[in-house]
């Protein structure tokens, strides 16, 4: 950098477009791969998009393919499932972007005032691990917790208890907690990693200062840890807000382990599509259901940045 | 300035081994493009005689054979050398006969659908295929199968027909499209339960029943399922640790308990049990039929005769019999199966046939659930025909690529029958594909001597067949590609009740409530108005097709004669 800045200096007079583009050359050529990267991977295959307009045909391709207009929409709206599945991706993300920023946030405040150096170590690893695991794994441990057979919560809680067992893989009323719960303690780490690093990134003398003065530990939390992570948080939000129509495919799919009974309240968007398709496999309507959640994604996004950018301009994303 | 230059230096790296990447990729698909290219164009020094095959689409010589990709599912894991030389070894019996170089494409069986279905939307190379019956339409809709009637009056489809029988050699049609032949094999499904034979012998169930090892041929002799109720209530009092019957959610144990016509995918059916000749499209989960065989399963699950994960297990049958807590499991039942049963759990097992008075019924589901057909990918598919012709009418060719090279992968023994070379055997061999019953005729391949079998094996399994009722639907292929929109709503709502309701998980108390849920949701996702096109196909099928399909008279004398044996 500190070249860059020398050179900027030394060439400050000749402001012609050409100079610039020399000057930035190895800027440019070291966004090169990126873009290329990009423009392969995220934007040609955007032009894929036209085949959820169209009755698709393997002899003809996707561009000679005859146009159908939204018939391939019809079947995401064609039941009661098409309200479902919207709500269930809604709520259930909303709620994972509350808490995980919430529960994120109280843990690193926690990790961050750890004294002893080891165990800080140790709790920042234990607290990401659930995040590094395929939700597979995640699904059998669930499953060792609440199978009917051999369950932990039927065999050894709930009979100690004197209660019944309960059937949970049949009954759909648990299953918002469990999921959220389970999303929580899998997901907070990520976030709380990141939050830990900001927090880290606060100049002391500020803590120091507000101590001498006789703020209490809730008032240096309140007044300065919190506005200094506020970027951050809004940052992380806007990401997540942009995914809401997606939902963790695992999550949903592998730790109710596909039962049918409990699909009222954990069908979200992929996992109906997944369905629906893996039978019919209908690249149109697969087509169809990607360009629904990525077009609603994408003015989401648009609203919520906006919304950001009125509340605090200087942290809003654009 | 020096550091400006490693920058412009490193970044000029990154971009060039992108593209160096990228080149690489190019170059190779470019050339396997131009390889094919030359294959599939005609010589045009080729004459008019014997050496020389001539298509509408070429000439193929023994210089210049028509380059033909094969898929095929291997069920078991093959050596890759091993699979290498037998393609080197077929190809050797096949360009000086048929003019045709054959490039294998092995898939595995879970995900073989996708694979193909990719690559004949991507344009892939690809000449045969396995075809899934179900998926049939939609990739007839994508325009990705050849019709093959139009090769039917060649020498070639005269061959086929004659090995399968003009019934089963069309059975594998929609709308007048015939797109594959089914595999050569027992289509009939009998079946029951095979349970643990140390437990059936310590508690008498053998010497009631007159079980036997390796006693699986069917004779006619059939249960009620009631009496698989006494049973379990005997090992349930005896060993109340194991469990009865294993079953799962993603299994449907329907077809033991009662036989529809499913006419493809369920969504509309013909209720056999009921009417043997009804040709009348019925809501399956509506019929008496359907709720007194959930009723039974619900009755065995409150009992607690029914694994209690059964809704949401995914370890299946064998693996549940080999961790030993298991009594028995639901299956298909035929000759030889019963040795099969012993590879995969690892215990001797009897089995014993169940059912009503069904005798199996026969459908176009039953027959054409795996067929063999052609993809529109094909360069020339007049070649491809050939071969598929070849796989049902030479041996050598069907020998070759199930069993391997005689005295290298398989040795033929004295009674005729096959087995693995000396050294090698079912943990440890090269090459053994065994998947005859997916694709070809397998009764022109040696009969694999597993202690079992014996030469005439292949008869016995094709009497299998003559235990058989025909549907009146039978040869009816349901053309759903209008009706994507409902059948992929309907198999949402029925994937959420189906596996709680044939496990039995939702108890006796729950059958009427989940019934009549199931039933709401799918008229709601318009089960109507697929039953009604159906019904209209299906009539316009049985006048091209002159009335229902009758069970041949021959068939009909065996059922007879056997019930009047037992």
């Amino acid at each position: 950098m500190a070249s860059l800045k020398k050179s900027h200096a030394s060439s400050g007079s000749s402001h012609s477009k050409a100079a610039k583009f020399k000057r930035y050359l190895p800027l440019y050529l070291m966004f090169l791969p990126g873009a290329i990267y990009l423009l392969i991977n995220n934007y040609i295959p955007m032009a894929g998009i036209i085949v959820a307009f169209k009755k698709y045909n393997a002899r003809l391709g996707i561009w000679k393919s005859p146009f159908c207009g939204l018939a391939n929409f019809e079947f995401l709206f064609a039941s009661s499932d098409a309200w479902t599945i919207t709500r269930n991706t809604l709520l259930y993300n909303q709620a994972f972007i509350v808490l995980n920023t919430v529960v994120g946030i109280i843990f690193a405040i926690f990790i961050c005032d750890t004294f002893n150096k080891k165990l800080k170590k140790i709790y920042q690893s234990a607290i990401l691990f659930p995040y590094l695991m395929s939700a597979v794994i995640l699904g059998y441990i669930v499953y060792a917790f609440l199978s009917q057979s051999t369950g932990i919560v039927n065999n050894s809680i709930l009979s100690a208890l004197g209660k019944d067992a309960v059937n949970w893989y049949a009954e759909p009323k648990y299953w918002p907690f469990i999921l959220i719960f389970v999303n929580t303690w899998k997901g907070v780490g990520y976030g709380c990693l990141i939050y830990i690093s900001t927090i880290n990134g606060i100049d002391p003398s500020l803590y120091e200062a507000a101590s001498l003065d006789g703020a209490t530990k809730w008032q240096q939390i309140k007044n300065i840890t919190l506005p200094f992570l506020k970027p951050t948080v809004i940052t992380l939000t806007l990401m997540s807000v942009g995914r809401i129509f997606y939902s963790d495919f695992g999550l949903f799919y592998q730790v109710p382990r596909d039962s049918g009974l409990l699909y009222s309240a954990t069908n979200v968007i992929d996992t109906y599509v997944y369905r629906g398709l893996m039978k019919s496999g209908n690249v149109g309507m697969s087509a169809a259901a990607g360009f629904y959640q990525s077009i609603i994604g994408f003015i989401i996004v648009l609203t919520a940045n906006g919304i950001v950018r009125k509340v605090s301009k200087e942290n809003a994303m654009f | 300035m020096k550091r400006k230059m490693l920058a412009a230096f490193l970044a000029a790296t990154m971009v060039g081994g992108l593209l160096v990447g990228c080149g690489n990729s190019g170059d190779t698909s470019g050339s396997s493009k131009s390889s094919s290219g030359t294959t599939s164009t005609a010589s045009a020094s080729g004459e008019a005689d014997a050496s020389v095959t001539k298509t509408e689409l070429g000439e193929y010589t023994e210089e210049n054979p028509y380059h033909l990709v094969f898929a095929f599912v291997e069920f078991y894991e093959q050596d890759d050398a091993a699979r290498t030389a037998v393609q080197d070894a077929l190809n050797e019996y096949m360009i000086p006969k048929y003019h045709i170089e054959v490039e294998f494409l092995p898939l595995q069986y879970a995900e073989y659908q996708q694979t193909i279905q990719l690559m004949i939307s991507g344009g892939d190379e690809l000449d045969v295929m396995p075809i899934y019956y179900s998926n049939a339409s939609s990739w007839i809709a994508m325009n990705g199968i050849v019709d093959m009637n139009q090769y039917m009056d060649t020498p070639e489809g005269q061959a086929i027909k004659d090995v399968l029988g003009e019934a089963n050699a069309t059975v594998g049609s929609m709308n007048g499209i015939l797109f594959g032949f089914p595999a050569q094999k027992e289509s009939v499904e009998l079946g029951g339960l095979t349970m643990r034979a140390d437990i059936c012998d310590e508690l008498g169930i053998a010497e009631e029943y007159g079980l036997e090892l390796n006693q699986d041929e069917y004779t006619g002799k059939v249960y009620d399922w009631s009496v698989a109720t006494e049973i379990f209530k005997k090992v349930k009092e005896a060993h109340p640790e194991m469990t009865p019957l294993y079953l799962q959610g993603s299994a449907s144990p329907m077809r033991r308990l009662a036989f529809f016509d499913e006419l493809a995918d369920q969504f509309g059916v013909l209720d056999w049990e009921a009417d043997h000749d009804s040709t009348t499209v019925v809501n399956e989960f509506e019929t008496d039929t359907y709720k007194e065989a959930v009723t039974q399963l619900a009755e065995w699950f409150d009992a607690g005769y029914i694994y209690p994960d059964a809704l949401t297990d995914t370890q299946g049958s064998a693996v549940m019999m080999k961790a030993g807590n298991t009594f028995s499991y639901m299956s298909a039942i035929k000759p030889g199966y019963l040795v099969e049963a012993k590879a995969s759990t690892g215990t001797d097992c009897y089995a014993m046939y169940f059912g009503q008075d069904v005798e199996g019924g026969y459908s176009t589901t039953n027959v054409s659930f795996y067929d063999t057909g052609i993809a529109t990918n094909s360069a020339d598919p007049e070649m491809a025909f050939k071969f598929i012709s070849a796989l049902y009418t030479d041996p050598e060719v069907m020998n070759l690529w199930q069993n391997g090279i005689q005295d290298v992968n398989y040795k033929v023994l004295d009674d005729g029958t096959a087995y693995y070379v000396d050294g090698e055997d079912a943990s440890n061999f090269k090459y053994h594909q065994n998947t005859g019953w997916f694709m070809g005729n397998q009764f022109n391949t040696y009969v694999w001597n597993d202690g079992s079998k014996d030469a005439n094996y292949w008869d016995k399994l094709q009497h299998h067949n003559d235990w058989a009722q025909y549907s009146p639907a039978y040869g009816f292929m349901w053309d759903s590609s209008e009706y994507s929109t409902q059948i992929t709503a309907l198999q949402n709502a029925l994937n959420t009740y189906r596996p709680a309701l044939e496990t039995g998980s939702v108890g006796v108390a729950g059958v009427e409530e989940t019934l009549q849920k199931l039933n709401d949701a799918l008229y709601a996702a318009g089960l109507q108005t697929v039953m009604d096109a159906k019904q209209e196909q299906l009539d316009k099928w049985l006048d091209e097709n002159g009335g229902a399909t009758e069970t041949p008279q021959s068939n009909l004398d065996t059922i007879a004669a056997a019930k009047e044996a037992n």
